[in-house]
Parts: structure tokens; C-alpha cells; sequence
């Protein structure tokens, strides 16, 4: 015991000390614009723009992430792929991800919101600011994981949400949570217990960077497997150091009841895969193949459901032709990403029209 | 033990079939094995032992005419179950696309097991090769893993690459049926098979890999080679 307390100290001092090498390693961030923004509920969420002439895109990450997942280095930047092409991005960190650490007030949010809050409040703010500062009608919209179910929540309840989205982009989003496997009953039921108000795994994203690239013990292995499959071994430190944020409990409770209720509101009320059907937003999904936390057959209810007379699925993976079997953030900043996942979120969203 | 009858209205040569006790011959319930057309006999041989050590008489049934077709391998089934079941319960299990024969038969085991047998349309297109003109050499996914393949009939390959993208009519079958898939299965990924089956009155979906607590991912030729699914398989078709 007392060994396994020696190492974990260990691991945390070396976490601790990476994460300062990490500060004066000038992370890349330099061609973005950060501006805090207001939600109508008093919390703020930070937006990260890559300026260009072009439409504007909203880019939004998964749970307990941030804007890194989207914009990790120059060459796993959808914001820089996004900008290089002419359109205008932002990057988001929603309330309590990232850079959004603090509300207007500038006291610290960290709890007490369900995902629901994330597209009651947090997009409506996002979308509304970048509106009025491009004098755009309507914004591309792109989501990873959570960030493509918040995109639904959105899209097919918010008041006039479909109508101010060009385009919707669902990458590795889930939307059907029927006949739940093993590890998703176990997580599930993990979620209904959760008593703390935030499960810091943050903390464990830096204890794994600490232990440096390639995976060196089972359970290690296993949490990397569940995760990624085509990231190189110098890459995964700076990932787990940067992408990963805090979850809340408002989250998992409300993500505990999808075995048996499907994605719903927090009150059970809101079927939100049978919202979709009202949804005429052209629709991209993309699913990964070596996806452990959305695979595909949970995704591809997502494009099956959507109303939009636009809408396209793919499967990123060997058999359908892509250069690996894409895991869950293989999907925003695996090795292959930038070559075959950007272009398809460009090629999707170019023949759309922002302005009325 | 080897057989080969004529079905209504299939010439003899194209229905021909070889039902093989294989193993040890017991009494009590038949498990019948069927291989896919395309697939060696031997790939199935780590099933038998499993099947029987649950007291299972494990008979395997194979299709080796080179000019064979849907219709044919599938009257094929169907005989080849009424043989045995004339006698005896039969259980039924099957990989890949030798399942999809199984449900074609329309047969009505007592309980049977599909691995990695897809149920519907793939919902991307696949990357495949050139279609077969004389016989076919490969699945119409060639990323099937260590599968040991054989020749077989190109109207049946080209059968194979047309289910990728419209799959055949079949009535789900009534009796308690295992389905088994692998995230990394490129015949039968579980898009395939969990979503069009939901519907089925009695089937038992199970996902291989770290979503199942197993420690990796498995391919089409491990979804029949791990010892510990078929042994999986082997305990379900004996309850």
C-alpha cells in the first residue's frame, strides 16, 4: 500500500512538472483571437476565432474536453484547416471546458449544469455572438462526441435553431444508447452514483501524460485502446496534458438514464434522437470505425433519424477506404485527421449558403 | 459420412453438399455446423471441439461445387437439417455469411448462433477489389483477417459484394438466437447486425472486444478461431 501511495505521489509530481514544461513549451495558439462571452443564464463560455473573409464555423468538443481536441498543434488544427480554406472559425470551449473556467462575475463555474444547459444556453450565446459580429445569418456548425449531440439538442428544440444553422457536423456523435454493452452498464451505473460535483479527470488526463508516449501497463493500454488508435506515441502526452477537462455530475446524471431512456432532457421529457426528424439542416455524420466510445452502430442513428433532404454518413475506416480505423479522438487529431477527416467537414459544408 | 440429394427443381450437381459427422458421434442434440461457401472446413474445427465438449454431436456441412448458387447452398441447408432433424434436436450455428444461408433455408432450429453474420445492408460502401468472373478467391471485404480461404463459385462472391449494399429477405427466426459481432469486423460490423435485429422475438446480442470486457478487438477470422467464443457459442447452443 504504502509502495502504491509512494507512486502515485510520484506520478502527480511528475505530472505537476510536465505540465509547467508544458507552459514554457509555448503551446500553438498563435493565430487565434479568444473572447469570453455571456450566457443568458450568468455563466460565460470562451470562444477561440481563426479569422478569415469567409462563412463562419462554430467548432464544439466532446465531454470532459475542450478546444484542444479541434486544435492540438498547426498540423492537427481543424481552426487552422478551417481558416487556411477561407472560412471563419471558432473554436469553444463551453462553460466549465478550457478557457471558460470563470463566469462574468469572474467567480469559478465548475458544477451544476446537465448537458441540456450546453444547448439551452451555452450554443444559443455562441451562435447569437458570432451572428452579430460577422453579420452572418446562419453559422456551420461542427461537434465531436457531445459537441454533435449539444448540435441536436439545439438544432431540433432551440427556438429557430435550425433555421440559424448552415450546415451540421456530428463527428463521432452517439444518439442510440439501446442494448448497452458491458462497460457501457458499468459506466452508466458509475453515473448514477456519481455524489461529487465534479470528477477531476483533468487530473488523470496529467497523470497519463506523465507517463509519457506508448502505453506501458494494462490498464493504461486499455484506456488508450477505449480512446485513440492511430495517435503517434510523441503525440499522446501533450493530448492527455491538454485536451482533457473536468466532468460534471449535472452530466453524468443526466447521461445515466440513456440505456434505458434514449438521449433525453434532464426531466425525461425530451426524446432528443425523435427531435431530429424535424431537423432540414444539411447533415454530415461521421463515425469512426475503431470508435470505443460512439461506435458506429450508436452513431448512425444520428443520420438515419435527421429530417435534412441533405445528409451523408461515413465510416472512417480501412474497410471503406481510409488509411487507419479511426478511435474516438482519432476522429479530431489522429495522424490521419487533418488529411481525411477536415477535408470531408470542408467538402460537406462548401455548397452552403450563410446569408438569406 | 458424406451426402448429396437433389432439392425441386435444382439440377443435382449445383445442390451438392457434404454433411460430415465429424468428431466423435454422440447421441442427444446435432449441432450443425455450416461452412461458408468460400471458407476451409478446417477454420471451423476449433467450434467442433468446443460443441461437443458440451456434449454436442457437431456435424459440419459444406458446399464445394465450383458452379454453386444462393438458391443451391441454401435448399442445401435446409436438407441438410432435415436429415438430421428427422432423428434429433438440432441446434445450428454459423460465421460470416454462412449464416445469411441459414436464414435464407428458413429452417427453425432449436437455438442457433450467428457470428459475425451481418442482417443488413452495410451503411457506407466498402472498399472492395474487382468482381469475380470464373470463381471467386476473396470475401468482398478482403480485410477479413487470418481467414484460410478456397475458391468458390463467382455467382455466389458476386452475391456476397451485392448484401453489402441490398441485403436479402429473410424471416427472423423464431427460436433463442445469439449474435455475436466485432466493431473490427468488416463482413458483419455491428451496424449490420445489432440495429437490423432489434426487432428479432429471442436474440441475445453480444459485442466482442473492450465494449464486452475481452481485451482486444477481433477481426472476421477471430470472430471463428478465439477459443473463448466458442466456447461462448458451445454453451449458449447447449443450455
Amino acid at each position: 500500500m504504502k509502495k502504491h501511495l509512494a507512486l502515485v505521489a510520484a506520478l502527480g509530481a511528475l505530472a505537476w512538472a510536465s505540465q509547467g514544461d508544458s507552459e514554457e513549451g509555448a503551446p500553438h495558439q498563435a493565430a487565434a483571437v479568444s473572447t469570453a462571452v455571456a450566457t443568458d443564464d450568468g455563466a460565460s463560455v470562451m470562444l477561440h476565432r481563426y479569422a478569415a473573409d469567409g462563412p463562419p464555423v462554430l467548432v464544439v468538443h466532446g465531454i470532459s474536453s475542450n478546444h484542444h481536441c479541434w486544435d492540438l498543434s498547426p498540423d492537427r488544427s481543424l481552426g487552422l484547416a478551417l481558416q487556411q480554406a477561407g472560412f471563419d472559425a471558432w473554436l469553444m470551449d463551453l462553460r466549465g471546458h478550457g478557457d471558460a473556467t470563470h463566469d462574468p462575475d469572474g467567480d469559478r463555474q465548475w458544477a451544476g449544469w446537465s448537458v441540456d444547459t450546453y444547448g439551452r444556453h451555452d450554443l444559443p450565446a455562441a451562435i447569437d455572438h458570432i451572428r452579430a459580429e460577422t453579420g452572418a445569418e446562419r453559422v456551420h456548425y461542427v461537434g465531436h462526441s457531445l459537441g454533435g449531440m449539444v448540435g441536436a439538442i439545439y438544432a431540433g428544440t432551440h427556438p429557430g435553431g435550425d433555421n440559424r444553422l448552415a450546415s451540421l457536423v456530428a463527428v463521432g456523435s452517439p444518439m442510440d444508447f439501446s442494448d448497452p454493452d458491458p462497460v457501457m452498464q458499468v459506466s452508466l451505473t458509475m453515473s448514477r452514483l456519481s455524489w461529487v460535483p465534479v470528477v477531476p479527470s483533468d487530473v488523470g488526463g496529467d497523470l497519463r501524460a506523465a507517463l509519457g508516449g506508448p502505453s506501458r501497463t494494462p490498464v493504461d493500454a486499455w484506456i488508450d485502446g477505449m480512446l485513440f488508435n492511430d495517435v503517434h506515441p510523441d503525440v499522446v502526452p501533450e493530448m492527455y496534458r491538454r485536451v482533457a477537462s473536468p466532468l460534471t455530475r449535472g452530466e453524468l446524471r443526466q447521461l445515466a438514464g440513456v440505456g434505458e431512456n434514449g438521449f433525453r432532457d434532464a426531466e425525461g421529457q425530451v426524446d432528443y434522437l425523435a427531435r431530429l426528424e424535424g431537423v432540414t439542416t444539411p447533415t454530415l455524420v461521421i463515425a469512426g470505425r475503431a470508435d470505443l466510445i460512439a461506435p458506429v452502430d450508436r452513431v448512425l442513428p444520428y443520420y438515419q433519424r435527421v429530417g435534412a433532404e441533405r445528409k451523408q454518413f461515413v465510416i472512417a475506416g480501412r474497410a471503406t477506404g481510409f488509411a487507419a480505423d479511426y478511435g474516438h479522438l482519432d476522429l479530431t487529431l489522429g495522424d490521419h485527421a487533418a488529411e481525411e477527416i477536415y477535408p470531408l467537414i470542408l467538402e460537406f459544408m462548401e455548397p452552403s449558403d450563410v446569408r438569406d | 459420412m458424406h451426402r448429396s440429394e437433389r432439392g425441386g427443381g435444382i439440377p443435382e450437381a449445383m445442390l451438392a453438399f457434404e454433411l460430415m459427422d465429424i468428431g466423435a458421434s454422440l447421441t442427444g442434440t446435432a449441432a450443425l455446423v455450416v461452412v461458408t461457401p468460400g471458407v476451409q472446413a478446417e477454420a471451423y474445427l476449433g467450434w467442433v471441439h468446443a460443441l461437443e465438449e458440451q456434449g454436442l454431436d457437431a456435424w459440419l456441412v459444406r458446399f464445394p461445387a465450383p458452379d454453386q448458387t444462393v438458391e443451391a447452398v441454401s435448399a442445401g441447408v435446409a436438407q441438410a437439417y432435415d436429415t438430421l432433424s428427422a432423428e434429433r434436436e438440432v441446434v445450428v450455428a454459423a460465421h460470416g455469411y454462412g449464416g445469411t444461408f441459414v436464414l435464407l433455408s428458413g429452417i427453425e432450429p432449436a437455438r442457433m448462433a450467428l457470428v459475425g453474420t451481418p442482417l443488413g445492408p452495410h451503411a457506407a460502401p466498402l472498399a472492395m477489389g474487382a468482381p469475380p468472373r470464373v470463381v471467386a478467391e476473396e470475401l468482398p471485404c478482403p480485410l477479413v483477417g487470418d481467414l484460410p480461404l478456397e475458391p468458390y463459385a463467382a455467382e455466389v462472391g458476386l452475391a456476397y459484394r451485392a448484401w453489402t449494399t441490398e441485403y436479402p429477405t429473410y424471416t427472423p427466426p423464431t427460436a433463442p438466437t445469439l449474435l455475436v459481432s466485432s466493431g473490427l469486423d468488416c463482413v458483419a460490423p455491428p451496424e449490420t447486425v445489432r440495429l437490423p435485429s432489434q426487432g428479432w422475438p429471442d436474440r441475445h446480442w453480444e459485442r466482442t472486444g473492450r465494449l464486452g470486457l475481452d481485451l482486444g478487438e477481433l477481426d472476421h477470422a477471430m470472430l471463428l478461431s478465439d477459443e473463448h467464443l466458442a466456447h461462448r457459442l458451445a454453451r449458449f447452443l447447449a443450455e
